[in-house]
């Protein structure tokens, strides 16, 4: 993979090789960008322009991408950027009174009562962790390590564990009180 | 705390449906339009080129210093752009305070060129009025057309609806430029709290 990467990432890649890495790019981390995405909005629609917007941005970095960091770094350090802005522009998504919708286009009554109704509740609460713990807990979440989110964020490593401890401390506390809510 | 927990948040986290082929289609759709950002440019700078080929096949004091305007008005865009956006076009490190830098640095230049782009969209329009009746009533007169009280009035009548047309285009200009404006302040705003909050939670970690 390193040496693909060093081939299509070198001096001047050409414009096919720049859209097929970028395709393959979307198709490798697209579930992962959309679950960051859906961290970030309230609804669907909102959902998939951030993720839009995620997507150009990668779009418009690709070529000047030198291998400087791992693709998932450069990936997920973009989409945290476009987040950040994106919450700018539209105004928090995290309202704890509002409700929270994300309906997927497309499934039935049964499907969406057979879908996992733990990872909603997960996504909520999420939703409503300050934004430096909802950034460390995604992408703990996605699989990146300690190393790699340090990358992703620009902060130190001992930072990353802090900020960690912190949102998993909040997230159990807003899980439990839901939990019990729906007693 | 425990690695079972995180696991179990994990497999929640990550078993949630997503639907991203079409998305990635729509983007990919999306990067072709993304390469025709220059065209808005090429309608204004079309303007200048006819408005000077007319001059140049019928020459006039008038007509010469009505080209000169419109073109230093456009030198005048164009530098001012590029200066006012000078920086803005990358972060200085790969580092999420570095992004958030740069989004502070181009709100704030978002809103210095709306305070030139206000001024401009008054100026303008105004030169451009006076320039094109100005010219018009020369045609008129040269030809001939003007002969009686009547023939004024009618040319007046239409140079004051036409001047009414552009006035309120201008006004719903400026509207439209506010609410952009409000909206920048806002954005502003928020991304000055957030980078205090995240100075404020990289000095309690750093100081335990």
């Amino acid at each position: 993979m390193q040496q693909e990467d060093r081939k299509i990432f070198g001096k001047n890649p050409s414009k096919a090789e720049i859209e097929k890495r970028f395709h393959d790019l979307l198709s490798a981390n697209g579930p992962a960008l959309l679950r960051l995405a859906r961290s970030y909005t309230k609804t669907t629609s909102d959902r998939d322009d951030l993720f839009q917007d995620i997507a150009l941005a990668i779009w418009k970095a690709l070529p000047g991408f030198r291998q400087e960091s791992s693709e998932r770094t450069f990936v997920f350090r973009i989409a945290n950027n476009r987040a950040m802005t994106f919450l700018a522009q539209r105004g928090p998504a995290t309202d704890p009174d509002a409700d929270v919708e994300v309906p997927d286009p497309g499934l039935s009554p049964e499907a969406e009562l057979s879908r996992d109704q733990e990872g909603v509740r997960l996504t909520q609460a999420i939703q409503i962790l300050p934004i430096e713990y909802r950034q460390v807990i995604t992408l703990m979440l996605e699989g990146l390590s300690y190393a790699e989110i340090s990358g992703v964020l620009g902060i130190g490593e001992s930072n990353v564990g802090v900020r960690l401890n912190r949102a998993r401390q909040m997230l159990r506390r807003l899980l439990e009180d839901s939990a019990y809510e729906r007693r | 705390m425990s690695d079972d927990e995180m696991e179990m948040w994990r497999k929640q986290w990550q078993g949630q449906p997503s639907v991203v082929v079409d998305l990635i289609r729509r983007v990919e759709r999306e990067t072709v339009e993304m390469r025709m950002v220059w065209f808005p440019f090429f309608a204004p700078a079309a303007v200048g080129a006819v408005a000077t080929v007319l001059v140049a096949l019928h020459p006039s004091l008038w007509g010469f210093l009505f080209i000169l305007g419109l073109w230093l008005f456009g030198a005048f865009t164009l530098v001012f752009v590029k200066w006012n956006f000078k920086g803005a076009w990358t972060p200085q490190a790969e580092t999420t305070a570095a992004y958030l830098e740069l989004s502070i640095l181009r709100c704030r230049r978002k809103l210095r060129d709306d305070r030139v782009g206000r001024v401009i969209a008054v100026l303008l329009p105004a030169f451009v009025l006076v320039g094109v009746l100005g010219g018009v009533y020369d045609l008129l007169k040269d030809a001939g057309a003007l002969k009686t009280a009547g023939d004024y009035w009618i040319v007046a009548g239409t140079f004051l609806w036409t001047s009414l047309l552009i006035i309120g285009i201008v006004v719903f200009i400026l509207f439209n430029q506010r609410r952009i404006r409000t909206k920048t302040q806002a954005e502003l705003e928020y991304l000055l709290t957030l980078q205090q909050q995240l100075l404020r939670e990289e000095g309690e970690n750093m100081f335990g």
